[in-house]
C-alpha cells in the first residue's frame, strides 16, 4: 500500500496497527473515573486478548513533562498498541491521548529519519538529506567560524516547547563555548518562578502539581489532605494521567476542592468552589484571602511566630530584617554565625527585643507577628505588618469587583481552605503574567501562615529521601544546618564551577568557601562568573540565573540590533519555537538577522522550515532510552522499545559538535568553559553512554543487565522518601534543623530577593551583578499592563476582552499538531467566548472569528460556553496548526493565521524577578470572519498525517553514534 | 523613493522598536509566489531587498553579484565569480540558486542567446519540446535589472559606510581607528577585542541602562557596512581601503 492510495479507512485496517486505533478509544476507559467501575457481568465466553502475540515491553510516556509508567506492545519491531502500566501508583495503569498520539507521531510521514540540509531558502520546506559526518562538521564550522570572527558571545542556543526535554543540555552548552546566553519560552513563563522562589522562600518543593513538585497529596497510604486548592491549573487536562487521575481519586475520596481559573475546566466542574478571576489578577485575591485570615485569626499562629520571619522587624531604609547586633550593640549571639539573630516586638516584656533561632519552646521572646513602632527615634514594622497593610485594602468585596467575583464564593473558598489540611497547587498560569513571582510569593505565604509545611497532607514538602546530614568520623548519622545552593538544578553549577553563594551559610563561611574554589579552578571561576554578569537581561531580572537563561525580550533585541553584541549562530535543542514564543511574528522578523540556525527535533515544524538552515533527527519518546520524573517515591524507565532511521537520543547531536568543534580547534575551545579534561557540556555524547545514564540510576549495572531484566529494576523505589516536620529535628549545633533558607526559617516576606535585586547574590557571587529596582518581597496586588478598565493605564475601548488560555488534553505544548487523530479531534484553533458576548457581536458556536490584539490577528472557530466569563476569552495557549503542505500555496504552516502567541506581548511590563512577559490577561477584540484558506478543519484533510506504510516498513536501525 | 521602501544593508532588518517592516504593507512573500504580475518599480526592489537580506550569510554575495553583472555575464563566469568571493565559503546556498533566486526578485535578468548570439524570447520557445528549447538556447547569462543596479547603487559600501558614521558620531572615530588597526594585515578577533577593550565608545544604553558592548558590534557593523572582511583574519575591502584613504585625504586636507 502506497502512501498516496492510504486513506485514514485503510489505515485503520492496516494489521499492524489496528490495535493502535483501538487504544485511543480504549485505554482512557476509567482515567478520570470517580467512582468504582461496574464490573461486567461475567460471561462464559473468553474474551479475546488484544495483546496475544505481542510482545510487551516496559516503558515510559513522554507525551508530557510527568512521563507516566506505560506499556508498549510490539509485532514484527512496530509498536502496535499502547497503555498505562497498571503497576504506577498515581496513574495507575491510565494513559490519556497525549501518549496515545506517539503511535502515529512514531511513524508520521513528518518524522525526521537524517540529517537535513536547507536546500531552498528559509521558508521553503527544500531539504537535501546529508550523512551525520557532514552535518556535524558542518554546524560546528559555522560556530568555530562565528566564534573566531565575533568572538564566543556570537552563539547561542535555546531549548523548550516539548518533544525533547534537553534542559540541562541546553543550559550547559553555551558554556562551552563561552556564551552566556541561552533561552527557554517555558522558562521564566513556565515554572522557573515558582521553582526558584520556592527555594529562596524555604528551601524546599514548590506547589506545582503541573511538574511532577507535589506528591504528598497524591500518597496512596495514609493520606491526610483533606483540601487542595488548584490555583491556576488544570491537572486532569495537562497532565491528565497522573496529577488529572491522581485529583480525581482524591475527589472520589471526598477530598474538597476550590479551583481559582478564569476557565471552567474538568477541575472546576468538579470543584467545591470554582473562582473564575479575571485573567491577571490573582494577586488581588490572594490579598484578600490574606486580609480574611489575618483579620479573623485563623492563621497558625506558633507557627508562624517561630517558624516564619514575619516577627521580625524591617528596617524602612534597607527593607531588610534587622540583625539584633544592629539596635543591640551589646548583644552576644549565641547561635553560630550562619543562623543570625533579628529583632521582633516581644509580647513578654512588651519591648523590642533580639529574636534569637531556638526551638519555639526554648524561645526567650514571645513575638508579636503584626507591630510597628518607633525604636531609637526609627519607625519600624515587622515583616508580618507589612503583609497585613499590603492585605487590608483587598476587602472580599472590592477583591470581587476588581477580579469578577462573587464576595460570598470568595469567602467560602478561603473557610474551606483554612478549616481543612491540605494546600494549595499551582501550574503554569502566573508564570505567563507580569505577576509571576508576586502570585507564588503568595500562595506559599498562604499555606506558610496556615502552617502547612513539611506536614502529611501539605502541599509544600521536602520529600525525596533524608535532609540535611553528614556522617561523622564514626560513620555516625548527624543533621546539619539546612543550605540551599545556587546556579542551576539544586545549584550544581556552584561547586562545579565555584560561582554562587551558599544559603545558609554565614558570609565568612561563603567567602571561604568561594575563595578556596577559585584557587582550584581560577579560570572556570572568572569565566562563568563573567558569563552571568553578561548574560542579556540578567541586570534587571536576576532570578532567571537559577536557571542559567537569558531574558528572552532581550536576546531578541540584541539580534535586532546587534547591541550589546549580536547572538548569530543559533543551535535550538527541542520544540517549534514560533510555538512557543511570545509575539512569535517579532521572532519570524528577526530570523534574517541570524547567520546560521541549526535545529534538533523527531519531526519538523514551521518553525524548522521558516528558519532553519540544518535539522538533526531526533528519537521519538518510543526510542530513547531515560529515567522517568518519578510517580511518589518510585522512579522508571523510558525504554528503547524500537529504533527507526538515524535519529539520535537528545543529548548526542551537541556532544558531538563539541567535540568537533574542539578538534577543529586543536583541543580546547578558547574562552569556553572547561570541567576537567572536558567541556562544560553536559549530555551524553552515544547511545552507550545514554543507556547506561539511565541504567545507573535505576541501579543496574549497566543497560544489557537492565534489559536482561527489566522487571528486577523498575520501578526503582527511593528508600525513606516521606519525611515529615525535618525543620524541628536535632541538629549537629544543638539547635533545630530549620529551613535552608538565611534566617533559617520560612521567609514569607522573601528578604533574599532583596539581596538579589541589589546584587545579583546568591547566584551571582562573588563578582556582583549590577543593581536594579528592588524586588517585592512579598505578593502585591498588580493590575495587568492591557487594563479592560477605562481610565486605567493600559486602556484601549478598540480591545474590549481580556484574552487568557490554558491547555487542551490533546497536545502538549507545541507537540502533537501532526497526530491525525488528535487534530480530528480538535482540528483547529478555538476561542471561548460567553454566549451573551456571543450574541452581541452576532456570533454563532463554531462561527470562524478574528481575533485582534495590538500585536496582530489570527482566527479561531467561535466555541460558545456558560464557563467563561462575559469579558473574559480563552484560546489553547499553544495552537499551531502545523499544516503545511506542498499542495498548498501558501505553506505557511498557518502559524500566521491562527498561532495564538502572534497575539501575545512580549514587551514590558515584565515581571520584575524572572522577567515572564504577558502571554495571559491582555485585551483583544473579536470579530466574525471566515476560515483562512490554508487551514485545515475537515478529518480527511489530515490525511498527510497518517503514518504510512513506508514509515512503518522502516528498518529497525543501530546505533549511530 | 526606495528609501521609504527599504533600509540599507547595514542597518539590520529591523530595530528594537520597530516590528513592522516592509512586508507590513507589503505581502513580499506573495510578489515573489506570483511573479507573472507585473509589479511597479517600488514593489520589485521590495521583492529584491527581501530576498538579498533574507539570510546574512548570503547577503553580501549577493549584493556583489548584482555590481558585477552590470556587465552581462555568462553562467559559468558568474558563477566562477562567487565561488571566488571568500563569503562564499560559509554561504548556504550554491552559485545557481542565488542568481536564479535574483532572478526571480527582479534583480537580474536571465538572459538566453543563439548560437549566433542573438538573444532567445519566451515567445520564441512556445510550442517547443525541451530538447527543441535546449537546441535553441546555446548559452545563458545574467545582467542586472535597472531595480538591481538601483540596489547596487543604493548599498555601496561607500554610501553604507557614510550613513555608519553618521547614524552615531560618537562612534566614527572608533570605526575610523579599527579600519586603520587592521588595514596593513588582518587582525584576530582577539587582537581587535585587546585594541578596544576599556573604550568608552563600548558604553551605550538600552532601555534606559548603561551597557557595555562587546567589540563584535564595531566589527559587525563594519562588516555589515562592505568594509571589512574576514581573511584569515580581519581586514579591509577594496571599498574599504578607498573609503579609508579618501578619509585620511579628507582629513590632511582639512588640517592644511
Amino acid at each position: 500500500m502506497s502512501k498516496r492510495n492510504l486513506t485514514r479507512r485503510s489505515f485503520v485496517k492496516v494489521s499492524a496497527l489496528a490495535g493502535a486505533a483501538a487504544a485511543v478509544g480504549a485505554s482512557m476507559t476509567g482515567c478520570m473515573q470517580e467512582t468504582a467501575p461496574v464490573e461486567e457481568t461475567p460471561s462464559n465466553e473468553q474474551p479475546l486478548s488484544s495483546t496475544a502475540g505481542l510482545t510487551k515491553m516496559r516503558t515510559s510516556c513522554h507525551g508530557c513533562i510527568q512521563m507516566c509508567p506505560a506499556i508498549a506492545y510490539l509485532k514484527d519491531g512496530v509498536v502496535v498498541k499502547l497503555e498505562g502500566d497498571p503497576e504506577a501508583p498515581v496513574s495507575r495503569g491510565s494513559l490519556c491521548i497525549k501518549g496515545l498520539n506517539q503511535l502515529h507521531t512514531m511513524y508520521s510521514p513528518r518524522r525526521i529519519l537524517h540529517p537535513l540540509r536547507r536546500a531552498g531558502e528559509r521558508g521553503e520546506n527544500k531539504w537535501e538529506v546529508i550523512s551525520w559526518d557532514e552535518a556535524i562538521t558542518e554546524a560546528a564550522t559555522h560556530i568555530k567560524d562565528a566564534i573566531d570572527k565575533y568572538g564566543n558571545y556570537a552563539f547561542f542556543a535555546s531549548v523548550g516547547g516539548g518533544g525533547s526535554y534537553s534542559f540541562m543540555e541546553a543550559m550547559t552548552l553555551p558554556m562551552a563555548f563561552g556564551s552566556p546566553t541561552v533561552f527557554e519560552p517555558g522558562c521564566a513563563q513556565c515554572y522557573l518562578p515558582r521553582w526558584a522562589l520556592s527555594k529562596l522562600f524555604y528551601g524546599g518543593d514548590d506547589q506545582s502539581v503541573a511538574d511532577n513538585a507535589v506528591q504528598e497529596i497524591f500518597k496512596v497510604n495514609d493520606n491526610k489532605t483533606e483540601v487542595v486548592v488548584i490555583w491556576g491549573a488544570q491537572p486532569s487536562v495537562s497532565e491528565t494521567a497522573e496529577s488529572g487521575r491522581g485529583m480525581a481519586e482524591l475527589r472520589a475520596n471526598g477530598v474538597k476542592t476550590v479551583v481559582v481559573d478564569p476557565n471552567f475546566s474538568p477541575d472546576a466542574v468538579k470543584a467545591d468552589v470554582w473562582l473564575p478571576v479575571r485573567p491577571g489578577t490573582d494577586t488581588k485575591l490572594l490579598l484578600s484571602w490574606f486580609r480574611y485570615i489575618f483579620e479573623n485569626k485563623l492563621y497558625d499562629e506558633e507557627f508562624t511566630k517561630y517558624w516564619t520571619n514575619l516577627p521580625f522587624l524591617i528596617d524602612p531604609d534597607t527593607k531588610l530584617p534587622v540583625k539584633a547586633q544592629e539596635l543591640f550593640p551589646d548583644f552576644e549571639q549565641t547561635t553560630p554565625e550562619n543562623t543570625p539573630a533579628y529583632v521582633c516586638f516581644d509580647l513578654k516584656t512588651n519591648e523590642v527585643a533580639p529574636f534569637e533561632y531556638s526551638a519555639p519552646a526554648d524561645s526567650a521572646v514571645d513575638p508579636e507577628i503584626f507591630w510597628s513602632g518607633e525604636f531609637n527615634g526609627k519607625t519600624y514594622k515587622t515583616a508580618g505588618q507589612i503583609y497585613k497593610e499590603e492585605a487590608d485594602p483587598w476587602t472580599l468585596e472590592r477583591t470581587a469587583e476588581e477580579c469578577w467575583l462573587q464576595a460570598d464564593k470568595i469567602e467560602e473558598a478561603i473557610k474551606i481552605y483554612v478549616e481543612n489540611n491540605g494546600g494549595i497547587v499551582n501550574g503554569v498560569a502566573s508564570d505567563m503574567t507580569e505577576s509571576a513571582s508576586q502570585v507564588p510569593l503568595g500562595c506559599m505565604g498562604l499555606d506558610s501562615i496556615m502552617g502547612r509545611i513539611n506536614k502529611p497532607g501539605v502541599t509544600m514538602t521536602q520529600k525525596g529521601g533524608g535532609y540535611f546530614a553528614t556522617m561523622t568520623d564514626s560513620g555516625e548519622k548527624v543533621n546539619t544546618r539546612p543550605v540551599t545552593f545556587n546556579n542551576g538544578f539544586g545549584g550544581m553549577f556552584s561547586d562545579m564551577y565555584g560561582v554562587g553563594a551558599v544559603i545558609g551559610m554565614s558570609d565568612a563561611e561563603n567567602e571561604a568557601r568561594i575563595k578556596a574554589l577559585g584557587e582550584q579552578m581560577p579560570d572556570s571561576q572568572r569565566i562563568l562568573n563573567k558569563l552571568l554578569q553578561d548574560r542579556l537581561g540578567m541586570k534587571d531580572h536576576k532570578g532567571l540565573y537559577a536557571w542559567c537563561h537569558s531574558h528572552i525580550p532581550t536576546v531578541r533585541n540584541a539580534i535586532a540590533t546587534g547591541e550589546p553584541y549580536k547572538p548569530r549562530v543559533w543551535f535550538d535543542m527541542s520544540g517549534n519555537k514560533l510555538a512557543m514564543l511570545g509575539n512569535a511574528k517579532s521572532w519570524y522578523d528577526v530570523f534574517p538577522e541570524v547567520d546560521y540556525i541549526i535545529g534538533q527535533y523527531p519531526h519538523l515544524t514551521s518553525f524548522h522550515i521558516e528558519a532553519c538552515d540544518l535539522v538533526f533527527p531526533l528519537r521519538e519518546w518510543l526510542e530513547e532510552p531515560m529515567v522517568n520524573m518519578t510517580q511518589l517515591d518510585t522512579q522508571w524507565l523510558q525504554n528503547e522499545c524500537v529504533h527507526i532511521g538515524e535519529t539520535v537520543s537528545h543529548s548526542i547531536p551537541a556532544a558531538q559538535v563539541v567535540a568537533k568543534c574542539r578538534e577543529m580547534w586543536g583541543g580546547h575551545i578558547p574562552g569556553g568553559l572547561e570541567l576537567g579534561d572536558g567541556t562544560a557540556y553536559l549530555g551524553d555524547p552515544t547511545e552507550e553512554a545514554v543507556k547506561n545514564t539511565a541504567a545507573t540510576t535505576l541501579g543496574a549495572p549497566d543497560w544489557a543487565t537492565l534489559q536482561a531484566d527489566v522487571d528486577a529494576y523498575v520501578p526503582c523505589v527511593t528508600p525513606d522518601y516521606w519525611n515529615y516536620n525535618q525543620h524541628e529535628q536535632l541538629c549537629d549545633d544543638g539547635l533545630p534543623s530549620g529551613f535552608a533558607t538565611e534566617s533559617r526559617k520560612v521567609e514569607t516576606y522573601c528578604q533574599m530577593l532583596i539581596r538579589m535585586a541589589r546584587n545579583g547574590y546568591p547566584y551571582c557571587y562573588p563578582e556582583p551583578q549590577e543593581a536594579c529596582d528592588d524586588y517585592s518581597p512579598i505578593c502585591v496586588p498588580i493590575e495587568p499592563a492591557e487594563s479592560p478598565y477605562e481610565g486605567m493605564p493600559g486602556y484601549d475601548a478598540e480591545y474590549p476582552f481580556v484574552l487568557t488560555s490554558g491547555r487542551v488534553p490533546y497536545f502538549h505544548h507545541g507537540t502533537m499538531r501532526h497526530a491525525p487523530f488528535s487534530r480530528e479531534l480538535f482540528p483547529c484553533a478555538e476561542i471561548r467566548i460567553n454566549p451573551a458576548s456571543a450574541k452581541e457581536l452576532g456570533i454563532e458556536h463554531m462561527d470562524w472569528v478574528k481575533v485582534t490584539s495590538r500585536r496582530g490577528e489570527v482566527h479561531a472557530r467561535a466555541y460558545l460556553t456558560e464557563g467563561i466569563a462575559p469579558k473574559t476569552v480563552w484560546m489553547e495557549r499553544f495552537w499551531n496548526p502545523e499544516c503545511y503542505d506542498a499542495s498548498q500555496a501558501n505553506p505557511t504552516g498557518g502559524w500566521r493565521e491562527c498561532n495564538v502567541n502572534v497575539l501575545t506581548k512580549n514587551d514590558a511590563p515584565f515581571n520584575e524577578v524572572y522577567g515572564s512577559y504577558t502571554n495571559r490577561g491582555f485585551t483583544v477584540k473579536i470579530e466574525k470572519s471566515t476560515r483562512p484558506e490554508n487551514i485545515w478543519v475537515e478529518p480527511e484533510e489530515f490525511e498527510p498525517f497518517m503514518p504510512t506504510a513506508e514509515m512503518l516498513a522502516e528498518a529497525q536501525t543501530k546505533d549511530v553514534f | 523613493m526606495a528609501e521609504t521602501i527599504f533600509k540599507q544593508m547595514y542597518e539590520p532588518s529591523i530595530s528594537e522598536d520597530e516590528n513592522t517592516e516592509i512586508e507590513a504593507d507589503l505581502d513580499v512573500s506573495e510578489v515573489i509566489a506570483q511573479p507573472v504580475q507585473e509589479l511597479s518599480f517600488e514593489e520589485k526592489l521590495a521583492a529584491l531587498n527581501m530576498t538579498v537580506m533574507r539570510h546574512p550569510l548570503n547577503r553580501e554575495i549577493m549584493y556583489k553579484t548584482l555590481v558585477y553583472c552590470q556587465e552581462e555575464r555568462m553562467l559559468q563566469e558568474a558563477e566562477a565569480f562567487i565561488g571566488s568571493l571568500p563569503q562564499f565559503e560559509l554561504a548556504t546556498q550554491n552559485q545557481y540558486f542565488m542568481l536564479k533566486a535574483l532572478v526571480k526578485a527582479y534583480g537580474l535578468d536571465q538572459v538566453e542567446r543563439d548560437i549566433n548570439g542573438e538573444r532567445v524570447y519566451e515567445e520564441q520557445k512556445e510550442g517547443l519540446s525541451e530538447d527543441e528549447i535546449d537546441d535553441l538556447v546555446y548559452t545563458i547569462s545574467f545582467e542586472t535589472t535597472e531595480v538591481g543596479r538601483y540596489f547596487a547603487d543604493y548599498n555601496k559600501p561607500s554610501a553604507r559606510l557614510i550613513d555608519l558614521l553618521n547614524l552615531d558620531p560618537a562612534r566614527s572615530d572608533t570605526y575610523i581607528e579599527l579600519l586603520e588597526f587592521v588595514k596593513d594585515a588582518p587582525k584576530t578577533y582577539g587582537q581587535i577585542e585587546q585594541l578596544l577593550r576599556g573604550r568608552t565608545a563600548l558604553e551605550t544604553i538600552i532601555d534606559g541602562r548603561r551597557e557595555i558592548m562587546q567589540p563584535s558590534v564595531f566589527v559587525d557593523k563594519l562588516e555589515r557596512s562592505g568594509a571589512l572582511i574576514w581573511e584569515e583574519g580581519w581586514t579591509l575591502t577594496g571599498e574599504g581601503k578607498e573609503f579609508l584613504q579618501e578619509l585620511v585625504e579628507q582629513k590632511s586636507n582639512e588640517r592644511d
